[in-house]
């Protein structure tokens, strides 16, 4: 474990945002996840570039069809959980996932 | 098409792994590559259940490739008293065989705007009907 001992400021929204869904306990996780998420991307950027070195430009093509599926995925989401679309709260929706990072 | 802006998030959505992914992952298969890497330009947190790690050792054709894709994921969640009470519920619930794919919905389902990365879209599928939560968790397919 390495403790950086960092000031960050947030927006006001987004920071009461965050604080509501973490809770004050769990702030770091936020912190946490932000900063994995940062370092995972930098991660996969790289491995991207080698897997295109080893298997050539067709991979790319691979990649704009993975991006269509997400873009299209976003827009269901978005057409299902819009005002006025049924659905009862999930059962599960409750499940906890606030477990520590390493 | 247009990309969809959501609002930020302050929790990163995850990716969740299904097992399907690790493996693909080790035999070095371009689409999940091009998961990952989609994943991380769109903010979310590629995320690993403990159990499904445990799978895909259990499957794995090559331990070294897939410790470095686990390495290079480095996001392992390990089971928490709140997901694992209601594991055997939900699989007996969906009728399903799998621990892990219950792990992988409440993982995804535990924060909003999360998706699942799956090569067994049917099972997931009955384990998100088991949790009433049809449409809130998007599937994509390995």
């Amino acid at each position: 474990m390495v403790a950086l001992k960092k000031s960050v400021a947030f927006d006001r929204e987004v920071g009461e945002e965050a604080l509501d869904v973490a809770g004050e306990g769990g702030f770091s996780r936020f912190v946490n996840d932000a900063v994995a998420q940062r370092l995972q991307a930098v991660r996969f950027e790289q491995m991207w570039a080698e897997h295109v070195a080893r298997n050539g430009s067709d991979a790319e093509a691979v990649l704009a069809e993975v991006g269509r599926e997400w873009d299209e995925l976003d827009h269901e989401l978005v057409r299902q959980t819009a005002p006025g679309a049924a659905g009862e709260e999930p059962r599960a929706w409750r499940a906890s996932s606030d477990v520590p990072h390493p | 098409m247009a990309r969809v802006v959501r609002r930020p998030s302050p929790v990163s959505p995850r990716l969740v792994c299904d097992t399907g992914l690790l493996i693909a992952l080790e035999r070095g298969d371009t689409r999940a590559n091009a998961m990952l890497l989609t994943a991380g330009r769109r903010g979310y947190l590629v995320v690993a259940p403990i159990l499904v790690v445990m799978e895909a050792q259990a499957q794995s054709e090559n331990l070294t490739r897939l410790n470095q894709v686990l390495k290079d994921i480095r996001q392992i969640l390990p089971l928490s008293p709140d997901i694992g009470r209601q594991v055997k519920g939900l699989r007996a619930l969906a009728d399903v065989d799998s621990d892990a794919d219950v792990v992988v919905v409440l993982e995804a389902l535990a924060v909003p705007g999360s998706r699942i990365a799956t090569g067994d879209p049917e099972d997931m599928l009955k384990v998100i009907a088991a949790a009433n939560a049809e449409g809130r968790v998007p599937l994509l397919r390995v």
